[in-house]
């Protein structure tokens, strides 16, 4: 699937777990997330270190959520648990595995799509799909290098500074890497201008800038974001047929 | 399309004209500071708001209408790769000049084998070693098959071996292309058989005078009690933390009034070694003997703007510098005569040309040497961006620092360097 599609895709089907509390739409999804996983297999490279990553950062949410809201969540029903401050009480532990699953709903695409995204299809994207103007798309891959070599900077910045005994504290380092910073920014920007990036008017050949890499469409992007929304359409669906429907705000 | 190269330049003071033919291959040489990177600028057709006199043609139109494609690679090889990936950044420059995409991967495969550098095609470029990273910039301009080629000091800072993989890649390729090349470099006899012809920029020479040298010696020389080791290295492992060790099994004394010179490829550990000898980072394992309070150790990067503190070349040197306020301003005033920097002094030190940058870096910690005991100064590639006035100038600082006592280590690439000052000598592996 495209970066973009993959992107509305986990936007579109965040909205029921956004706006409801009931563990039936959180459930349902959560499910029918799971049930695509053919439709990302070819976009999404797991790599098994990847893989533990994904299962302990999705992991550590789920579980940390669920406690808090056992704990110290709405109080209700028969109490299960009562110590100082902490109440498990019948609703907390009904909200508590509504939380999970929404949850690991939440998290489990969001983790896949963005800990996968690669930075030049997603710009690729942005400039083809999207039309976002290339000189912002292309500029800011090129300038997230800058990171790179901002931290590198930053230390030597302050072995310099201890090396003639001056305070080397980060904050002292601060002033120089801005201006480092700055020279860098100007002189990567002089380099893309070396290179004959001048997007928005004609080059000198007279012809308009081209892709390395073609970023289209395809029928699976239409798919995917079908699918989404038959995904987030059916929780809403089942979740206010069940009557576990749990509006936020209310 | 009338083929020919026409310019004078006015920026430098002196006024410079010249034709570049078709196929022409200049050398550009000049004194520290004469404007070669900013005509190189002025020739790629960048930087037009510059304020110079005179006008660069090429083809007959205003350089900055850019009616032919010029591949520039431009001094900093670290802002060279705009893309994260190697094969996206060759891909860069077709892309600008609109070139068909289904021609592309022959052209990016052709260009990277052209300079030599055979690595994936989605290799991360933050992992390129430094001669890696410089011929992906050279493959980056060279895929767009420019008709003007303008190299600025294409081999700074690279082993040596790795600068004649990229000067006999530009050989090549310019013969095979009939690109016409100006290249900046101090080391005219490098590119000897690579170009036909030499134009020195500004007026060489004029700067540093023999009699000049020998002011840069300090007055009064600090005579050690006798040739006394400073440090000794026992089985001494370094690199940078939470990385590999970068060399094992050191072995060596560092003693007053004696050069060590540091050689070896790029990646074997030299810098890790200088910042280990600062005491900046710990060494790994085995006995570093140096007690940093009694002899203490002066580093000069290997990147300048490092270690810029003050916003004038002269706040700089002073500070470093300890004691009273008048001490302090006649010793830095005795400094900055001697490294030919009083002209420059009100101006920022971020503003200086290349070799400007290098020698102010030598002189802010020449400035914190003690004047009475043995101290030991390192330097890490003091000769990049030099002119070859200076490049002599910095030799005689450095024998005229030892012959005060202090000890020198420097950490080089420049084999003329080594060969001229050395009074011992450390091989690095890789």
């Amino acid at each position: 699937m495209n970066p973009l599609a993959r992107i509305v895709f986990v936007i579109i089907v965040s909205v029921p777990l956004l706006v409801s509390l009931d563990a039936i739409s959180a459930g349902v999804t959560l499910a029918l997330e799971i049930a695509t996983w053919p439709l990302w297999r070819g976009s999404i490279r797991l790599t098994s270190r990847r893989t533990v990553l994904l299962i302990a950062v999705v992991a550590t949410g789920v579980v940390t959520s669920g406690i808090a809201t056992l704990l110290y969540g709405h109080a209700g029903g028969a109490n299960l648990f009562t110590w100082g401050p902490v109440r498990v009480t019948e609703l907390s532990a009904t909200l508590a595995v509504a939380t999970m699953l929404r949850v690991a709903a939440l998290v489990l695409p969001s983790v896949l799509v963005f800990a996968t995204l690669d930075i030049a299809h997603l710009a690729d994207a942005l400039d083809q799909v999207a039309h976002l103007p290339a000189r912002f798309v292309w500029g800011s891959v090129a300038g997230l290098r800058l990171i790179q070599l901002t931290s590198t900077d930053f230390l030597q910045v302050r072995f310099a500074r201890r090396a003639r005994g001056l305070p080397s504290g980060p904050l002292r380092a601060l002033m120089p890497l801005l201006v480092l910073s700055l020279r860098r920014a100007e002189s990567l920007s002089m380099a893309m201008d070396a290179r004959a990036f001048d997007p928005g008017t004609q080059n000198h050949t007279g012809t308009a800038r081209t892709h390395y890499r073609a970023s289209v469409l395809t029928w699976r992007d239409g798919v995917g974001v079908t699918v989404a929304v038959i995904i987030a359409t059916f929780a809403v669906v089942l979740a206010v047929t069940t009557g576990e429907w749990h509006f936020v705000l209310s | 399309m009338s083929n020919w190269w026409w310019m004078r330049e006015g920026a430098s003071s002196t006024p410079l004209s010249f034709v570049l033919k078709p196929g022409d291959r200049v050398l550009l040489r000049g004194r520290s500071g004469a404007g070669k990177s900013t005509l190189l600028t002025q020739l790629a057709g960048l930087d037009v708001d510059l304020t110079t006199k005179g006008a660069i043609r090429i083809n007959g139109a205003e350089a900055h209408h850019r009616t032919g494609i010029v591949g520039y690679v431009l001094q900093d090889p670290l802002t060279q790769a705009v893309m994260p990936q190697v094969g996206d950044d060759v891909a860069f420059g077709l892309e600008n000049i609109g070139v068909d995409p289904a021609a592309m991967p022959e052209r990016i495969s052709d260009a990277l084998k052209s300079v030599g550098l055979d690595v994936p095609l989605d290799t991360l470029t933050d992992h390129l070693s430094g001669g890696q990273r410089q011929r992906l910039a050279l493959a980056g301009v060279l895929a767009m098959k420019p008709s003007l080629l303008l190299l600025d000091e294409p081999t700074a800072n690279l082993d040596p071996a790795g600068a004649e993989l990229i000067r006999n890649a530009v050989r090549e390729v310019v013969r095979d292309r009939h690109i016409t090349l100006v290249v900046v470099d101090h080391n005219d006899g490098f590119w000897a058989d690579v170009v036909d012809r030499e134009i020195v920029m500004g007026d060489e020479g004029r700067a540093h005078t023999r009699d000049e040298q020998r002011r840069r010696a300090p007055k009064k020389p600090v005579s050690p009690p006798s040739p006394s080791t400073l440090v000794r290295a026992m089985n001494l492992a370094v690199g940078y933390p939470r990385s590999p060790r970068a060399q094992e099994n050191l072995n060596f004394e560092i003693v007053a009034g004696r050069i060590l010179s540091v050689t070896g490829p790029n990646g074997a550990g030299k810098s890790a070694l200088a910042l280990t000898l600062a005491g900046l980072i710990p060494a790994y394992s085995g006995e570093l003997q140096l007690d940093r309070r009694r002899v203490p150790v002066g580093l000069v990067f290997q990147t300048p703007e490092h270690q810029f503190i003050g916003s004038t070349v002269r706040a700089d040197v002073m500070a470093g510098l300890r004691g009273p306020r008048s001490e302090r301003d006649s010793r830095a005033q005795v400094i900055l005569d001697d490294f030919h920097l009083t002209h420059l002094d009100r101006q920022n030190p971020f503003s200086l040309s290349g070799g400007e940058k290098r020698w102010l870096s030598l002189a802010d910690i020449v400035a914190t040497l003690p004047r009475d005991r043995p101290a030991i100064l390192v330097v890490d590639e003091p000769t990049t961006g030099l002119d070859h006035e200076s490049w002599i100038g910095l030799v005689e600082s450095l024998r005229a620092i030892a012959s005060d006592g202090h000890a020198i280590v420097v950490i080089s690439h420049d084999q003329h360097l080594v060969t001229a000052i050395s009074d011992e000598r450390l091989e690095l592996n890789s």
